[in-house]
């Protein structure tokens, strides 16, 4: 059983998990968008799908994290960071 | 004196484009945050045993199945978009076709308004050819204005209906937070069991979860019920969690409830009726997981 994760295997995970949050991220803003009696609503959308995006960069953000404490925590902590994990989990969408 | 008025708001191009950019742009960041997300997993593999080991492969299964979803989403976004350009285009189309029946019943057409135009004084005894004229022309021009209200309303109700029940179904999506009742549990199991000893009168507690405020009503640490809490408003991510000692803001049950896993974020996905979704023929394409297949599990 090994619970703790290399510290090489564990920061490319953690590099890989704020990449994928930094892509998401990255997106260019939404073109202006005038539709007209519907331009409220089209806003509205892609604001919508903006900040879903947002919650899943941040739990990479959350995972790496836990990632990083992984690689240097102790056999003592592990039951806690999978309660954390679950945490996490459950903020995405 | 009626004016009929056939302007239509909006640019239709802004909307094609939005589309365009959700099914470019967006949809391939969101497809290469899940190939990253991917590559973590792969990575870890199955070196790596424990509690925290299975947290980390939970969680990023489903942070890699919610990517796959958002391209989905935005992918059903997109079709929305078309579906309100191709309105905007129809509403437009019935505009100019009611300006052309304007212009050949011999009504006055300036730009996007439709009037009777200049009536002239008659002087003596009314022509009664000249009068049935006039009134043809009163009565197409009235024709024209239903027609135009009927397009309008016909777009509105689009707006008002469909269009807004998808938005409300995307922003209830990316707003969801704790139920009121996990919020209730988990603060009372937490508060039983973390502070029963060290709370020993009654407490205000108050709940900041991202931009909500959530009012615990008075009572006794670990008897805190669902029906005590009171939504201020809705947010998730960055939250912290506080409770307040009535007699002693700040007190030592900020620390000890601060450092509680409290699970704030809303759970599954519900089982609603999904408004983005066209028709019945369409259905969610279920996301491939490698590592829930026996090939998955044998290539790595």
């Amino acid at each position: 059983m090994t619970l703790r994760l290399g510290p090489d295997a564990a920061a490319t995970v953690v590099r890989a998990h704020h990449t994928a949050a930094d892509t998401l991220r990255g997106i260019d803003h939404a073109p202006e968008v005038e539709a007209g009696e519907a331009t409220g609503e089209v806003g509205q959308l892609l604001d919508a799908l903006r900040t879903t995006l947002d919650n899943i960069a941040q739990v990479h953000d959350v995972v790496a994290l836990h990632v990083e404490r992984c690689a240097t925590n102790v056999t003592g902590t592990d039951t806690q960071i999978g309660l954390e994990f679950a945490t996490a989990a459950k903020q995405l969408p | 004196m009626i004016i009929v008025e056939t302007l239509t708001e909006g640019d239709l191009g802004s909307v094609k484009a939005a589309a365009a950019w959700l099914r470019g742009d967006w949809a391939r960041a969101v497809t290469a945050s899940g190939d990253h997300a991917n590559a973590a997993r792969q990575l870890v593999g199955s070196d790596w045993t424990g509690e925290a080991a299975a947290g980390y492969a939970e969680v990023a299964r489903l942070v890699v199945t919610d990517t796959d979803t958002e391209a989905w989403r935005a992918e059903e976004a997109a079709e929305l978009l078309d579906v309100l350009a191709a309105r905007m285009e129809h509403r437009e189309t019935r505009m100019a076709g009611i300006r052309e029946v304007a212009e050949r019943g011999d009504l006055e057409v300036n730009g996007t308004r439709i009037s009777l135009g200049e009536t002239s004084l008659t002087v003596g005894e009314p022509d009664p050819a000249d009068q049935a004229r006039k009134r043809a022309k009163q009565d197409l021009l009235e024709d024209l204005l239903r027609l135009t209200d009927e397009a309008n309303d016909e777009f509105l109700r689009f707006v008002e209906g469909e269009l807004s029940d998808a938005v409300a179904h995307q922003r209830a999506r990316a707003h969801r937070g704790p139920t009121i009742a996990e919020v209730g549990l988990t603060l009372a199991s937490n508060a039983g069991a973390n502070l029963a000893g060290t709370v020993a009168k009654p407490v205000d507690l108050v709940v900041n979860v991202g931009q909500a405020v959530l009012e615990m009503g008075e009572g006794k640490a670990g008897e805190v019920e669902a029906d005590d809490v009171k939504v201020g408003a809705s947010g998730v991510l960055g939250s912290v969690v506080t409770a307040v000692n009535g007699a002693n803001p700040g007190s030592v049950v900020v620390s000890t409830l601060g450092q509680t896993a409290i699970g704030l974020a809303g759970g599954p996905d519900l089982p609603e009726e999904d408004p983005l979704t066209p028709d019945d023929t369409r259905r969610r394409p279920e996301p491939v997981d490698p590592y829930d297949s026996k090939e998955g599990r044998a290539g790595k």
